[in-house]
């Protein structure tokens, strides 16, 4: 197999064309500068305990020790590993073995 | 290795990082200054917002959408945002509240079976919320809460508040309960074994390798599975750039090598300038497994980093070397097994071993039966060459599924609607379906546990499309006959919406206000209400209340909050998580006229398991050794034949390999290029893409001629499981011997609610297999699939795909 294939089909690279069209020619936007979040000073951590982000795509919660998980009244500082064995994620559900 | 700069590739303007940071030290104040849109009409409206396509500016004139622009920062916007003027006000807007006919009349008596094939009758919103909350309270009390199935599965809408699915959980979670879904059809075999190999998920999740790590020190990517830039025009929640396909460019542009292995040949091959290896479909663990042989018989496998992190390669070993089973998996056994050549096999696995090697492995290998073990081998695979930890080595399985991943890690995030407390523990794997209604009290294993399909009575989904993602949709039909009562909330007339009892209109996130947001974006954007509701859709929040309130906890369900007083309770607590990060977010009233704020650029770069590789000990991983497992001393005593104790290679029951005249081409059902699954089938996209309306299926020139099909035409694909017309494309783009057809064209069967009935439009789940990846992950097999194609003379049938149902 060639690293170049010289046989493209048109018909199915007719996507990459309607993208281009459909991206220019639109209306000029004259936006306003952007606000920023600031950085503020550094909370120091309850402790070096590893973070977990949950796995589930949608969701994002991160589990962070140095917060404990205030839904379950898990205070800060229990480690990931210490949380209870049917722990889910708070926000989506995903158990803890799935973390 | 000569140091690389990364730089900037992209289309769109992009301010540099220190302008970020000279600009933030005042930048709450400082924001709220410059330009403001000009509007060209009195009554005009121009505002940002979010969308799972990504951030982009709407015009609205009298009250009308008429528009819509990328949002300027982003590098690489999808055209799909293009779609929203039209999808809005498409005729397949549900217009009112509907009941189906004899469902209203008869109710729990009606025939589920009836359910897609008869009309509907239009309610008005009292009685549809009547009918809601008498349903609900009929079936608790006669059945009780686990036959509730309100997992709500699906990608819904952007928006951290408007999640429809954690609306339905919190609904049903305040009312005792229901049955929730396990994993997804994503990657739902591979984050169920992941954490018995590497303690966590976070080889899928993040933060994993980051890309600015690939640009300067990679020398060679190899992609099982390819890479698309198509995959990479949604996120999960939005986002203001777009970023993969600019990372694989600049990729490109550093010199890197890149190797597709793939039985597709995608869109960035050539643009990257690419080298495509085609391979037989669902057999990737065996190449995975002679190149584990080629390292170890000619002593290029880094057996110190085996022996100090990794646990159970001496039970590996004899496998590979063919010792345990008298098959040595050597490059001529997997030539036979994969059709790549044996001589490729070995010059990869020299070529991986002499350079800076990362291994990205698809989502879609594992969404196949046996879908653990090419995950499972790419593991195996990057532990030999022994670059894990290293900067630009090693393994990672997200990098191009989805846009947004390997960013340098950012710990904040907005939160979301809170979905309450389940008091019902009884769950399924999400892929398990139509097993779990079929088979009611039937026992079926998941991860090492004994678990039972519970009795499902009701059935209540919002913003996702089961008639579409599922597999084996006829199997799908008939296990949908079963419960009595089905109520659905959506915005369209989608094939799910159809075969509901009770359909509730719902908005889209331009009618209602929320915050965009997701981890994998330094944005957060406000979402502000463009248009008032069609029709007579209302938000899923307000719909939940007021069936919450006739069920006597509306205040429970709300917190008595609205939907201004829940963005300001979401933006509230994310304030405070950011604190916890070391930033500070303006308050709500500033965040809302602004529109956006952008966060800090994470400054710290990251290298996935470079701390456990610094020091193993001190940065054991969650698993039973500590180590990366090689073999899995827990997955062996589980006893799965479909999952053993390490990477093997099992022949699936269905592929090329057991082809048979009947079902001689195997189907690849990828992601599609002009919509988000079946979201966005109706808009102009997808529509223009379609052959004499019907979805395109890539067939090989070889395969095409020996059936006389040509592009243009329309052709049936089917199988023992069922039929679908497709649109024809003749290419080469497409091994001989498979076919690939996107997915999520909106079923339309010539006789809808009949199994069986061909579907006119073009699903390729009318054809897939409906079977678990394993006893392990239980995840979807959509890959794994054998079909036959053939021309389809004569007048074609109209599609209706769009198209409202009769109503009475």
């Amino acid at each position: 197999m060639t690293k170049r294939e010289t046989t493209e089909t048109r018909q199915a690279d007719r996507s990459l064309v309607t993208r281009r069209t459909l991206l220019t020619g639109l209306f000029a936007v004259t936006a306003s500068l952007p606000i920023l979040a600031v950085r503020g000073p550094t909370v120091a951590l309850a402790s070096n305990l590893k973070r977990y982000r949950c796995p589930e795509t949608e969701c994002g919660y991160l589990f962070d020790p140095a917060i404990g998980v205030p839904e379950h009244d898990i205070p800060a500082g229990v480690a990931f590993a210490d949380l209870p064995d049917d722990w889910e994620c708070p926000e989506c559900g995903a158990p803890k073995y799935l973390w | 290795m000569a140091a690389r700069e990364v730089f900037k590739i992209g289309r769109g303007p992009s301010l540099d990082r220190r302008r970020f940071l000279l600009a933030g030290g005042a930048a709450a104040v400082l924001g709220a200054s410059g330009l403001k849109p000009a509007f060209a009409l009195p009554g005009d409206r121009e505002a940002l917002t979010s969308s799972h396509w990504g951030a982009f500016r709407a015009r609205v004139v009298d009250g009308r959408l008429v528009s819509v622009a990328p949002f300027e920062r982003d590098p690489f916007p999808t055209a799909m945002i293009q779609n929203f003027p039209s999808i809005l006000y498409d005729k397949s807007r549900i217009a009112k509240p509907m009941g189906r006919k004899s469902w209203l009349e008869k109710r729990e008596k009606a025939d589920g079976a009836d359910r897609g094939r008869e009309p509907f009758v239009e309610l008005e919103w009292d009685q549809a919320l009547d009918l809601a909350a008498e349903e609900m309270q009929r079936v608790k009390a006669t059945y009780g809460n686990e036959s509730f199935y309100a997992a709500s599965y699906g990608w819904a809408s952007g928006g951290r508040f408007h999640a429809c699915d954690e609306m339905m959980n919190r609904l049903y979670a305040l009312y005792g309960g229901y049955v929730d879904d396990l994993t997804n059809y994503s990657f739902g075999a591979g984050m169920v074994l992941l954490p018995h190999l590497l303690g966590s998920n976070q080889a899928i999740g993040g933060p994993f390798t980051t890309w600015p790590s690939l640009v300067q020190n990679t020398q060679l990517i190899v992609m099982f599975g390819g890479a698309t830039f198509k995959n990479a025009q949604i996120t999960w929640g939005g986002s203001g750039e777009h970023t993969t396909e600019k990372w694989l460019r600049q990729c490109h542009a550093a010199g890197i090598e890149m190797i597709a292995i793939n039985p597709v040949r995608e869109d960035e091959v050539v643009a990257l300038d690419m080298e495509w290896r085609p391979i037989r479909p669902n057999s990737d663990v065996a190449l995975m497994l002679a190149l584990c042989h080629t390292l170890l018989t000619e002593d290029l496998a880094d057996l110190a980093f085996v022996e100090r992190y990794t646990a159970g390669f001496a039970k590996v070993r004899p496998y590979i070397l063919g010792e345990s089973d008298g098959q040595p998996k050597d490059a001529d056994w997997a030539a036979s097994v994969t059709q790549v050549p044996a001589d490729w096999i070995r010059n990869l696995a020299r070529k991986m071993a002499a350079k800076r090697t990362m291994i990205m492995t698809a989502w879609s290998l594992q969404r196949a039966r046996f879908g653990e073990q090419p995950w499972w081998g790419t593991i195996l695979l990057a532990a030999l060459l022994g670059q894990i930890g290293l900067p630009g080595g090693g393994f990672g399985f997200s990098y191009t599924s989805i846009n947004g991943y390997a960013f340098p890690p950012s710990s904040f995030n907005v939160p979301g609607f809170p979905r309450g407390r389940n008091p019902v523990k009884a769950r399924i794997p999400v892929a398990r379906i139509a097993d779990m209604l079929l088979q009611p009290g039937a026992e079926f294993e998941f991860n090492g546990r004994q678990m039972t399909y519970p009795d499902i009575r009701m059935i209540h989904w919002a913003g996702g499309n089961p008639f579409h993602h599922h597999q084996d949709l006829n199997r799908l039909t008939r296990a949908w006959a079963k419960p009595e009562t089905v109520i659905v909330h959506e915005p369209w007339w989608t094939p799910t919406a159809r075969r509901a009892d009770l359909v509730l209109p719902a908005t889209t996130t331009l009618e209602r206000n929320d915050i965009g947001a997701s981890p994998r974006d330094r944005y957060v954007f406000a979402m502000p209400q463009l248009v008032a509701p069609v029709g007579q859709a209302r938000n899923d929040f307000d719909i939940c209340a007021d069936i919450a309130e006739r069920l006597g906890y509306r205040a429970d369900f709300t917190e008595d909050r609205d939907e201004m007083g829940w963005l300001r309770h979401l933006y509230a607590r994310a304030g405070e998580r950011a604190v916890v990060e070391g930033i500070v977010l303006p308050d709500f009233d500033t965040f809302w006229s602004e529109g956006m704020i952008v966060l800090p650029r994470p400054e710290n770069d990251y290298i996935y398991l470079a701390d456990f590789r610094a020091d193993p000990e001190a940065n054991a991983l969650r698993t039973p050794s500590g180590r990366i497992e090689l073999f899995s001393e827990k997955i062996a005593a589980m006893g799965y034949d479909d999952c053993p104790g390490q990477a093997t290679w099992l022949e699936p029951e269905e592929w090329l390999g057991t082809a048979s005249q009947g079902a001689p081409l195997h189907l690849i059902s990828s992601h599609p290029q002009h919509r988000l699954h079946s979201q966005m089938d109706n808009g102009p996209l997808a529509r223009a893409s379609k052959i004499q309306g019907r979805e395109p299926l890539w067939l090989h020139p070889d395969d095409a001629t020996a059936r006389g099909l040509q592009t243009g035409e329309v052709a049936r694909l089917f199988n023992d499981r069922g039929a679908c017309q497709v649109g024809v494309i003749v290419s080469d783009r497409v091994t001989p011997g498979v076919a690939m057809l996107q997915e999520g064209a909106w079923i339309d069967p010539l006789e809808p609610g009949v199994p069986g009935s061909i579907d006119k439009h073009g699903n390729p789940n009318l054809v897939t297999k409906d079977i678990g990846t394993s006893r392990l992950g239980q995840g979807c097999t959509a890959q794994t699939a054998l079909v036959q194609i053939e021309k389809l003379e004569g007048p074609l049938p109209e599609v209706t795909a769009y198209d409202p149902p009769e109503v009475a």
